[in-house]
């Protein structure tokens, strides 16, 4: 007679010592919770009228995207006279307005533009910006300019704030190598994997077999009744049960579906397909966070920032083409963002060096699209850069609050003034 | 394996003493004796057997991905 504990009794047993009030380590009761129903736990902070299944999608454009050659003020000479050779030709630009308009390769979310499924908030920055790409990036994930909480982004720590699904360890799924500093919570939820392939127990070559090891790899990391480990372990354990737990939903939610919707053949077209499959699969998870790297253009940059616009209108488009078939669409939103922007003047390799304010993307069923914010002046600069019209963390509050239901307050430190595209 | 490991307990105890270095809870001692097709410690165990080859693999496998060896 076996005396391992199987899945189910772990759940069971799990289960019960919730009802019970047994004294157990967190992280067994957590996961035992998270192999039952993902969605009919841990309702702590549903807020009337925020639906509990919203998801919010972040798109990172890593290196600095060129905000003035993506929404262009083709009306300003300024920007040409800065632009002699970079400048996007007036007759190219796709007008948005009588004086700004989109980078030509934009054209599919023009559409969404039209629609009312994409808001521009122009002129987003913070304040003293660095000029480090590290450090910059470091201050948007962390929504801290100060330093003062670097250890946690903002995203993890809106998952420490016990938000319906927060207790899943899928809440937070990143497709990539590493885990954005923006989704590392104290509670250490969310995942991260690249291909859904190899997010999973890997068996020993020439062994048992992946069936008979996976049983025994559990039974190893189930936690053992009545032993008090130490700390360092147990938070190992709850790692390894967590990973196992997730990588056994995950590939169960893309096993569920297919795409009927053709994406282009990128790395982030690729990226935001599988975010489509595990949003179609019922992935109990609030955040997706995708990349996109290449932004930094300080040379030549004509034809790779062409590239990188086309594959971003490109994911996004088919994305909520997807989502729209699957009819998902009202409960998403994408989220697009830089570390900063480039200089308003070209620089001498016909490229552009690191900047500060630049445009965010908002897409979505749901939001109210449109342009928000100003123009940023191309004549009033600071050292030959943009001043930013609206702090990134008063996006981040938007979306806080008016879309994942939180208290934005609670989570960026400040009441930021909220920006209506929600 | 050193000659006198002649049980699937011995096998493990090795496993132990090389990779981890600590004292194993007893469930999670029968869970490597689970790799070697049992349940007892004392059960002979020969290293010219016809599955012990792939059986130390995959013990290897698991006991390099157990907490107790990452800790080591």
């Amino acid at each position: 007679m076996t005396q391992g504990m199987t899945r189910r009794e772990f759940i069971k047993k799990g289960l019960t010592m919730v009802a019970v009030g047994v004294t157990a380590p967190s992280f067994i009761t957590r996961t035992a919770l998270a192999m039952n129903n993902p969605w009919d736990v841990a309702q702590v902070t549903s807020r009337p009228g925020v639906p509990d299944d919203r998801i919010l999608v972040v798109v990172q454009m890593g290196g600095g995207n060129d905000g003035l050659n993506t929404v262009i003020p083709f009306t300003n000479d300024a920007y040409y006279r800065a632009r002699p050779n970079l400048a996007v030709p007036q007759k190219e630009v796709i007008r948005v307005t009588d004086e700004l308009g989109f980078h030509p390769n934009l054209a599919q979310v023009k559409d969404l533009y039209d629609k009312g499924a994409m808001a521009v908030i122009q002129g987003v920055g913070y304040p003293n910006p660095s000029r480090s790409h590290f450090k910059s990036m470091e201050i948007w994930q962390t929504a801290d300019p100060e330093g003062r909480v670097v250890r946690y982004g903002w995203i993890g720590r809106y998952f420490d704030s016990k938000c319906p699904v927060c207790e899943q360890p899928t809440v937070g799924v990143n497709v990539g190598q590493a885990m954005p500093l923006a989704m590392n919570a104290e509670t250490g939820m969310g995942v991260s994997l690249e291909n859904p392939e190899t997010f999973q127990w890997m068996p020993a070559l020439n062994g048992l077999g992946e069936k008979e090891e996976q049983e025994l790899f559990k039974l190893l990391n189930a936690p053992a009744p009545g032993v008090d480990e130490p700390g360092t372990i147990d938070f190992l354990r709850h790692t390894a049960m967590n990973a196992h737990v997730s990588s056994e939903r995950v590939r169960a939610a893309l096993n569920g579906y297919r795409s009927g919707v053709e994406y282009a053949n990128t790395r982030f077209a690729s990226s935001m397909r599988l975010i489509a499959q595990m949003i179609a699969g019922k992935l109990p998870t609030k955040v997706y966070y995708a990349h996109m790297t290449g932004f930094d253009t300080h040379a030549n940059q004509r034809g790779t920032h062409e590239n990188l616009l086309l594959q971003l209108a490109g994911g996004v488009s088919t994305f909520y083409k997807d989502l729209e078939a699957q009819g998902n669409a009202d409960r998403v939103v994408v989220l697009a963002f830089s570390e900063f922007g480039r200089r308003v003047a070209e620089n001498g390799s016909n490229g552009t060096d690191h900047g500060t304010a630049a445009p965010m993307f908002v897409f979505g069923k749901a939001i109210k699209g449109g342009l928000y914010g100003a123009q940023p002046s191309l004549t009033d600069l600071q050292d030959g850069d943009l001043k930013h019209g609206i702090d990134f963390r008063s996006v981040y509050a938007t979306v806080l609050d008016k879309w994942m239901g939180a208290d934005p307050a609670k989570i960026l430190g400040h009441n930021f003034e909220r920006v209506a595209f929600i | 394996m050193p000659g006198k490991t002649k049980t699937a307990g011995d096998v493990v105890d090795q496993l132990m003493d090389r990779f981890v270095q600590s004292p194993l809870h007893r469930r999670r001692k029968w869970g490597l004796l689970r790799a070697f097709g049992t349940n007892r410690e004392d059960m002979p165990i020969a290293a010219t057997g016809a599955n012990f080859q792939s059986q130390l693999r995959s013990a290897v496998h698991l006991v390099i991905s157990m907490p107790e060896y990452q800790l080591t």
